[in-house]
């Protein structure tokens, strides 16, 4: 893509304004290394990131302290069964000195948007997110207003509270980069949090970057190059994901009804740009591809039933196609 | 710059092929496992049975193993773009080798160059390989120590050389006598090859088998060809000795014409003298005819006896020849016996007081006809001089019914000369040319072979006109063709009784004149 390779001094200032940004991340998850990497990551690669996990792990603070570090317009939307979505994208009223009808822009229009309970919503509303994920603009009456540079939807959905919920579709699945599960923490970071936070709130964190730092980051991210042997990596990986490949591993035949899009080789090649930025690399390797893949394919597999009745999730079939798929072709 | 970066990238690549080679040393010592113990255990196998060309079948096999074991391999090699990622990764380059293969990194090469130069080989698995491969040489050189067995040497079947034997002796003795074909000689040569390499089998015997009997045959062609020529000869000399007897002959008509003369000049004193002379020169000429006969009849006999030996022969055509000449010899012989028995009744004209006018005219025209019997002995063409080649069945039976013109009462008997020519085909009818004369009288009947069958007896002879020639008239059977009977309507209410009256058959034309009219009309016109 990129015919000139980042210099060390370029992926190094990277390095430093990624790590402030998690370090101030971290500051407001504790203990969660690991999410805080691939939030990192999917916002690097300028992508929408579903957080799932169980109520209270701080998953809502997570988007506010990334929202404040980055200093970007942020709006929270709490998804509900009623909500519309001109409730979301905005509506047209008419203006009372002019008489007129006039767009009232919605929760959408800003940088951050933070979906809370995503799947709590009808379908007709999530399908309003769908225009604004992937082209980053909403059509409100014949009329497309293009949403704030850059724009980010950051959704939780919580997966024990299944009553009165609607599961995203697929396609509004694949239109999030990563799907990052926020693992339980431990007594121990429990205690940290009780004895250094006052009544649980996070610190005041003061910005990090801004928008033109974070263009300057993207910029960066678009000039990791990705060899050839990795791109055909990441080709034959997601290829590999339909059940009817020749090259599928059996866990795939056997519990994946429907593999990955392109869009998913594009967001695990992207993520893996960002990732290796991240890491201080010029170029991308089997190791960020193989790192990234399965916050990439694992809400992309839609599983089959029999996967369902033995209870194998869609992290241990992306796995054992890491496994599965060698790093170069023989021959 | 661009040589320097050309030079590092270079430097690069050779890294990454040294990684290649190494990867490809176990994918060659892989492929070559296979090829190895089989071609070891072909050799040591060949080495113990069969044995012949031991070092020659070892370096085809030795070949083949390299030709397998490279083709194998090429299969298998390892691309330079997987030992490229390979290299990266035992690099721990992190896809900086990849992305360095792709185009420039700058200020990573340094740190890239530092991470090639340290770069440790990978892993390949070749002690199982080598350890195969270690096992098959052993097995070769245990092969090579066993003692070689010694080998079953299959018995040569004796049968067929003797046969194949006999068949070169047959053929050689075959194409001195006449030239063989080529064919043949390679079918021969074959079999004797067979025979050398030991499989020789029943496809084989059969073919000896044929081949035997086609050199019977051309043997058997040989033989009757030598026997041709040789009845030739003997039938040149024949013809010689027959030309010598002629001499004597000449000399007897010259006799007789003296004597003749002397009658017509009437030299002699008195009749009976004249008689006598006559009588005694008839005598003579009587017992010249006799030898005439005699050899005519030998000659005959000699054509009779070529019909014996055309017997032998086989040739039917040779003996039809045998026939022919027989046949014209059989009428003179039948003067000549006439003539004979004249000689001896010459004793006759002897014991007669004086010869008449009508005895001297008598004996004139007698002297005449031995005179026309000489002349058309020795014509050319004629009689007997002329040598025939009989051969085949045909029997040359000398002995004919002669009918000569003399007017002695004497019973001659039929010159009998060359009687023992014996033929199977057939008994001498023949006619003599001469005039017809009393004489003869009765003469045992002789059987022979078959006759000779007129080929003018069953020629085709067409009717006369309007008497059945025209094959129409003979086969008018056109009006009697069968032809379908009209459907007639019979009622129902009839029941199982036949009703009506009798009906015409089938024939609806009328009966064209029959045959008989024509035999009537043939036999009038006869």
């Amino acid at each position: 893509m990129s015919e000139q390779l980042l210099t060390p001094l370029e992926v190094q200032a990277a390095g430093e304004a990624i790590g402030k940004l998690k370090h101030g991340l971290n500051q407001v998850l504790l203990d969660q290394t690991a999410v805080v990497d691939r939030v990192a990551t999917a916002i690097l690669a300028r992508g929408h990131l579903l957080l799932e996990g169980l109520p209270g792990l701080g998953k809502t603070e997570l988007c506010k302290g990334l929202a404040r570090l980055m200093a970007l317009p942020f709006k929270r939307i709490q998804f509900t069964p009623d909500l519309l979505p001109g409730d979301i994208t905005g509506t047209y009223v008419i203006d009372p000195d002019t008489k007129a009808f006039a767009f009232r822009a919605g929760p959408l229009f800003a940088s951050i948007v933070l979906a809370d309970e995503i799947n709590r919503s009808s379908p007709k509303t999530q399908s309003a997110l769908l225009e604004a994920m992937q082209e980053r603009a909403v059509t409100v009456l014949g009329t497309t207003h293009p949403l704030p540079q850059p724009f980010f939807v950051l959704a939780t959905q919580n997966p024990i509270e299944l009553e009165g919920t609607y599961p995203l579709p697929e396609a509004q699945l694949d239109r999030f980069m990563f799907r990052v599960m926020v693992p339980p923490v431990g007594a121990k970071t429990m205690a940290t949090i009780l004895t250094s936070r006052f009544r649980g709130q996070p610190p005041e964190l003061s910005p990090v970057t801004d928008g033109p730092g974070l263009a300057t980051l993207f910029g960066l991210v678009d000039r990791v190059h990705l060899p050839m042997p990795v791109a055909e990596f990441i080709g034959r990986l997601v290829e590999a994901t339909h059940p009817a490949s020749a090259s599928a591993p059996d866990s795939v035949k056997r519990f994946v009804r429907y593999g990955a899009s392109p869009r998913a080789a594009l967001a695990l090649a992207a993520s893996s740009r960002a990732w290796a930025l991240a890491k201080g690399k010029p170029n991308v390797g089997f190791d960020e591809v193989k790192e990234m893949a399965g916050a990439v394919l694992n809400h992309r597999l839609v599983l089959s039933y029999e996967a369902g009745l033995e209870r194998v999730s869609s992290e241990v079939v992306a796995e054992q196609l890491l496994a599965a798929i060698p790093e170069v072709a023989r021959g | 710059m661009a040589a320097g970066e050309e030079r590092r990238k270079q430097a690069v690549q050779a890294r990454i092929s040294r990684v290649r080679r190494h990867l490809n040393l176990e994918v060659a010592l892989r492929a070559a496992v296979g090829p190895t113990w089989v071609a070891v255990t072909a050799f040591v196998v060949w080495r113990m049975f069969v044995q012949r060309g031991l070092w020659v079948f070892g370096l085809i096999a030795l070949v083949l193993l390299v030709v397998i074991t490279w083709l194998v391999a090429r299969t298998r090699t390892v691309s330079q773009a997987r030992a490229a990622v390979i290299a990266d990764r035992q690099a721990s380059a992190g896809g900086l080798l990849l992305t360095r293969l792709e185009l420039p990194v700058g200020e990573w090469e340094l740190g890239l160059n530092q991470q090639l130069k340290t770069i440790p080989m990978p892993e390949i698995e070749v002690r199982r390989p080598l350890a195969l491969l270690g096992l098959a040489v052993c097995f070769l050189a245990v092969g090579l120590l066993v003692p070689q067995p010694v080998l079953f040497h299959p018995t040569p079947n004796a049968a067929a050389a003797t046969r194949v034997e006999e068949l070169v002796e047959k053929l050689e003795a075959i194409s001195k006598e006449e030239p063989t074909d080529q064919a043949t000689k390679d079918e021969l040569q074959r079999l004797q090859d067979e025979v050398a390499d030991n499989s020789f089998d029943a496809a084989d015997w059969e073919a000896a088998d044929a081949l035997d009997k086609q050199l019977d045959k051309q043997a058997a062609e040989a033989s009757r060809e030598l026997e041709r020529a040789e009845n030739a000869a003997k039938n040149l000399e024949d013809a010689m000795a027959s030309a010598q007897s002629g001499e004597s002959q000449q000399r007897e008509r010259d006799e007789l014409e003296r004597a003749l003369m002397d009658l017509s000049d009437g030299q002699a004193k008195s009749g009976d003298e004249a008689m006598d002379q006559a009588m005694g020169e008839q005598g003579k000429d009587g017992e010249q005819g006799k030898e005439g006969e005699q050899g005519k009849d030998g000659q005959q006999g000699k054509d009779g006896q070529q019909g014996k030996d055309g017997q032998q022969g086989k040739d039917g055509e040779q003996g039809k020849d045998g026939q022919q000449g027989k046949d014209g010899e059989q009428g003179k012989d039948g003067q000549q016996g006439k003539d004979g028995q004249q000689g001896k009744d010459g004793q006759q004209g002897k014991s007669g007081k004086s010869p008449s006018r009508s005895q001297v005219s008598d004996l004139r025209k007698t002297l005449d006809q031995r005179k026309d019997e000489l002349s058309k002995q020795f014509s050319p063409g004629r009689g007997s001089s002329k040598p025939k080649q009989a051969s085949g069945k045909g029997e040359g039976k000398g002995e004919g019914k002669g009918e000569g013109k003399g007017k002695g009462e004497g019973k001659g008997q039929a010159g009998k000369g060359g009687a023992s020519g014996s033929s199977d085909e057939h008994a001498s009818r023949g006619v003599g040319e001469g005039d017809p004369a009393r004489g003869g009288g009765p003469s045992e009947l002789v059987f022979g072979g078959d006759a000779e069958m007129d080929p003018e007896r069953l020629k085709y002879e067409a009717l006369p006109e309007g008497q059945g020639g025209d094959g129409e008239e003979l086969f008018g059977l056109r009006g009697t063709n069968p032809k379908a009977k009209p459907s007639t309507f019979i009622s129902p209410a009839t029941g199982n009784g036949a009703a009506g009256d009798q009906a015409a058959g089938y024939d609806e034309g009328s009966m064209r004149p029959r045959n008989r009219a024509l035999v009537q009309r043939y036999f009038d016109s006869k």
